[in-house]
């Protein structure tokens, strides 16, 4: 049922591009039902996950390697799920009024879907690998939603920098795996959660983590890696909401939860999550403050926001972790119904930019209203979510100055410091948000005029908004039924969780009055302070770093070079680097080998009929190299090469001497269908003396080292070969009895998919090379253009 | 530059060659009509083509069928499929390819996707991917005929093979042609579908 469950999303996207037919704007209404049949299907689940007892499917994919397709729901996963799916449906919906009838909708829609999928796989997935491969599904169709709109440069390059980011993190994230699994020998979680001690006493604990965290870090946008997420605005604003706020992002933020009772509970843990959080939650608002583009300083809130989470986390304590979670969801709540105003605005007004914005209350009321619940959550005023959240990151920061960072001695108070500091500029930005944009006087000069945005965008938003006061107002019903499973299941021991408006009179108190009072004034003081902040020197840019760095004259115009190094255009040069390289790997590792290695003198008897063959094949070879022209060389070529199948048949291979004879008879065809477009005779480009020396040379010494290895290999058995088992089991286990395609089909199977993409690929690289060529290949289309 | 008298000898022989496969470079080449390589072609070899073609693709078939027992299987059959179909090419000219008017580069999608379909139905089944299955079906008349899933995935092997290689044979084939086929002519007895794309 949950591996259904997880798949449905895929096949559904694949049925709709199969369709193929052009999808008007409302069809967003028949992809709907999927995130909601999928929102019912986890919320049925919430009681069996709090006794639990929750779904869970597994089946082998590959168990030599230890990859199992494993699925399991539990605590964490569920309140992940529920947003994923619930975020989801609102967003289809919010889709149907904001996307144009002209755009690819049939896409849009599919990619949304597999995001769903794979998102939802990421939350879901027992094994490490699986949780990998969904890992880079998100990365992928991430990428293709920020480009959605292809035309536009911005989107072009947001695009590559968010998968340039996100993939980095995904390889620095699969080497942590595989080294988890070269220590503890497993890839399922609840296995490695069980050999924890193993892996924290290994040599390669250290490097796990960090690989862990980078992996992290990328994928949630955490300092220095956060530069995609502005740049990735370009996507459709429904899109910003769904993948850039409310779930994409958090896979980090999940994936270091998980990680918790595994890697965590060292100081170079608690130090790296909770600094870089605590970093990215000061740089993140203070950019905000900066930014005049609205969806621009959502972006650099959604860092702050998540700095936040994963400071929580680093924290390391039971309280913080509740609180992380709890925040997960508040920020999904509010920032999400922040989005989509935002998208309503963009969509009414024709512009972003909360300069050329104002007064928007008067004609827009249900927006403001919405906007508001938003940025006042955001903020931490009570009685909205994000104040609750708020105190408990507070109580939290507290904690640990005398917790798990009490390491630090005296800097350990610098965490509540920052942590007041970022939320000074974080209720500076709300309020510069809300006032700026539906305060004060209509502006003359917009775009559109501005109006109040169809219901089927503003419900959702409404939904969203909705809920930053029911959690505000009854927090125990989350904590009971969804916070509670999930943080005992995350810690093994049973946990009560209570989550209250008031908590008396005590230091965290005071900090949130000392945040009012700070923020208001800051904000009312922002045309002067301003000045101050655009007038700092800018010390360091990821974005300057990353620009000299990737694209343009960096990393890209370096791989061109060093592909043009090697990339000569002349076949010649390439057999001979091949060869070149056979000759190193192969001589150097007899050479490395020597004294372990014998030539036994006596080989098998071999018939003097079998001599003058191969004196035939060598005569052959000659007169490849001496003719002049093509024809005859190719033809003594195809000569080599038959001659080499009747050696098969002689030395009783049949299928090998069948395969190589029908080669061999493709190719020749091939090649006089080629020929037209070759000069006739080699004379025409000349090789110098020299060359055809080093040539010699190089083929001499390969043909040399094939003998040495076929001889070396004769003599030494250094353990017995597997032939003897497939010739015993092939008729048992897989009833056939040509051992040859046995093994291709069945023994190997593995191996002979490999190969067929392979084939696959060199066919499809055939078609493209022709096909880019300027001379016009033969192509289904080409004929009717003309 | 010693055998100067030999690299002219061998060159006159390309032309001949050229020739007989009717170049366009050649002067005796009819300077209106598309190029068409079968145009130059024995008759014999353009006849007997259309039953050899049929002759070949049975070996095709028995030798994928008996693959599992005898030597044989996909990758030969795919191969020797693909031979037949390059002979007719090589006969009757990109005129008979165009009027076939199938794009073999389906047959590798259709192909892998078999292969994979067969692997996944083990892990469906909660077997490890590519796990296959085999036994005995008693037919009346035919006796017992042993079916295993390998044979799936083999035809799997066997479309992939095929239409790589002839997706590969007509790129290089039918490169350097403008890909219009001569639509005058009307091949006998077939309906040329082209003819509905160009409405």
């Amino acid at each position: 049922m949950l591996a259904a469950i997880i798949l449905l999303p895929f096949l559904y996207g694949i049925a709709l591009a199969c369709c193929g037919c052009k999808l008007s704007p409302r069809a967003g209404l028949f992809v709907l039902p999927v995130p909601i049949v999928l929102f019912l299907y986890f919320v049925w689940q919430i009681p069996r996950v709090a006794a639990g007892a929750g779904a869970a499917f597994s089946c082998p994919l590959l168990p030599q390697l230890g990859i199992d397709f494993a699925l399991g729901l539990n605590g964490v996963s569920l309140i992940f799920a529920l947003l994923i799916s619930g975020i989801g449906a609102l967003i289809c919906c919010y889709s149907i009024g904001y996307l144009k009838p002209q755009e690819n909708l049939t896409a849009y829609y599919c990619l949304i879907l597999f995001f769903l999928g794979a998102m939802l796989g990421v939350v879901v997935a027992r094994n490490l690998m699986v949780l990998y491969l969904f890992w880079e599904w998100t990365s992928v169709t991430s990428f293709l939603l920020i480009g959605f709109w292809h035309d536009r440069s911005r989107a072009r390059y947001g695009a590559q920098k968010a998968l340039f980011l996100t993939v980095c993190g995904g390889f620095c994230l699969f080497a942590a795996f595989v080294l988890l699994y070269t220590v503890a020998g497993s890839l399922d979680i609840d296995t490695l959660l069980q050999r924890k001690e193993l892996i924290l006493h290994s040599p390669a604990y250290i490097p796990i983590l960090i690989l862990t965290v980078l992996g992290a870090f990328t994928k949630s946008a955490q300092i220095p890696f956060h530069i995609w997420l502005p740049d990735a605005m370009e996507a459709p604003t429904p899109i910003s909401c769904f993948l850039h706020s409310a779930t994409m992002v958090k896979a980090g933020i999940y994936l270091l939860l998980i990680m918790t009772p595994l890697l965590g509970g060292n100081a170079l843990w608690f130090a790296a999550v909770s600094g870089v959080g605590l970093l990215s939650l000061i740089w993140g608002a203070y950019q905000a403050l900066k930014q005049t583009d609205l969806k621009a300083i959502l972006a650099y809130s959604t860092v702050s926001q998540l700095g936040l989470i994963v400071a929580l986390i680093g924290f390391g304590s039971q309280a913080s972790l509740t609180a992380a979670l709890f925040h997960t969801v508040n920020h999904a709540t509010f920032k999400g119904s922040l989005f989509l105003v935002a998208g309503m605005i963009d969509h009414s007004c024709g512009t972003r930019d909360v300069r050329r914005l104002g007064g928007l209350a008067k004609v827009m009321p249900r927006t403001a209203v919405l906007a508001a619940c938003g940025c006042l959550a955001m903020a931490g005023l009570p009685p909205f979510n994000g104040f609750l959240s708020k105190e408990l990151f507070f109580g939290s920061a507290l904690e640990a100055v005398s917790g798990n960072l009490a390491f630090l001695g005296g800097a350990a108070w610098l965490i509540p410091a920052l942590a007041v500091l970022g939320s000074i500029f974080t209720f500076a930005y709300c309020l510069l948000i809300l006032f700026r944009v539906f305060a004060g006087p209509l502006p003359a000069a917009l775009p559109q005029t501005p109006h109040e945005a169809p219901r089927i965008m503003l419900w959702p938003s409404a939904i969203l908004a909705s809920f930053t006061l029911i959690i505000a107002f009854f927090p125990n019903l989350l904590a009971r039924y969804l916070l509670t499973p999930a943080i005992s299941g995350l810690l093994g021991e049973t946990v009560r969780i209570h989550i209250a408006f008031w908590h008396g009179f005590n230091l965290s108190l005071l900090m949130t009055l000392l945040v009012f009072a700070l923020g208001f004034a800051l904000y009312k003081a922002w045309p002067q302070a301003r000045k101050l902040f655009f007038g700092l020197p800018k010390l360091c840019s990821a974005n300057a770093v990353y620009d000299r760095l990737i694209p343009g004259n960096g990393l890209i115009a370096a791989a061109g070079k060093v592909t043009d190094l090697y990339m000569t255009r002349r076949l010649q040069d390439y057999i001979v680097f091949n060869l070149l390289f056979f000759l190193c790997m192969t001589l150097g590792s007899i050479f490395c080998h020597v004294h372990g290695l014998r030539l036994l003198p006596e080989i098998s008897p071999v018939s003097p009929f079998a001599y003058a063959w191969a004196a035939c094949i060598i005569a052959a070879a000659i007169a490849v190299v001496r003719s002049q022209n093509r024809i005859p060389a190719v033809l003594s070529l195809g000569a080599i090469g038959y001659s080499v199948s009747f050696f098969f048949a002689v030395f009783c291979a049949p299928d090998l001497a069948l395969t190589q004879l029908l080669i061999e008879t493709v190719s020749l065809a091939l090649f006089f269908l080629a020929f037209r477009h070759l000069p006739a005779s080699f004379a025409d480009k000349p090789q110098s003396r020299r060359r055809k020396r080093f040539n010699l040379l190089i083929a001499l010494l390969t043909g040399c080292c094939v003998s040495l290895v076929a001889l070396i290999g004769q003599s030494n058995r250094m353990f017995s070969g597997i032939s003897g088992y497939y010739v015993e089991n092939a008729k048992a286990l897989t009833g056939g009895s040509n051992i040859v395609n046995v093994i291709l089909v069945d023994f190997r199977g593995l191996d002979t998919m490999g190969e067929i993409s392979v084939i696959a690929v060199a066919a499809i690289g055939v078609f493209v090379l022709i096909g880019l060529s300027p001379v016009k290949p033969f192509n289904r289309q080409g004929g009717d253009r003309q | 530059m010693k055998p100067y008298a030999k690299t002219k000898t061998s060159e006159t022989l390309s032309n001949k060659t050229d020739r007989a496969a009717g170049s366009p470079k050649t002067p005796q080449a009819e300077p209106t009509a598309p190029r068409d390589a079968s145009k130059g072609n024995p008759l014999i070899l353009q006849t007997s083509i259309r039953w050899l073609v049929y002759i070949i693709l049975f070996l095709a078939f028995f030798l994928f069928w008996y693959g599992h027992h005898a030597p044989g299987g996909g990758f030969i059959a795919g191969l020797i499929t693909a031979a037949a179909v390059l002979l007719a090419y090589l006969a009757l000219g990109s005129r008979w390819l165009h009027s076939l008017d199938f794009d073999f580069k389906y047959l590798v999608a259709i192909g892998l996707s078999l292969a994979l379909v067969c692997g996944l139905a083990a892990v469906l089944l909660g077997r490890p991917f590519l796990t296959h299955s085999f036994g005995v079906l008693s037919l009346p008349l035919l006796g017992d005929i042993q079916w295993t899933t390998a044979t799936v995935f083999d035809l799997g092997v066997y479309c992939t093979v095929c239409g790589a290689c002839l997706s590969i044979i007509t790129a290089i084939g039918e490169s350097g042609r403008d890909g219009r086929p001569d639509r005058k002519v009307h091949i006998p007895g077939r309906q040329n579908p082209r003819h509905k794309d160009e409405a």
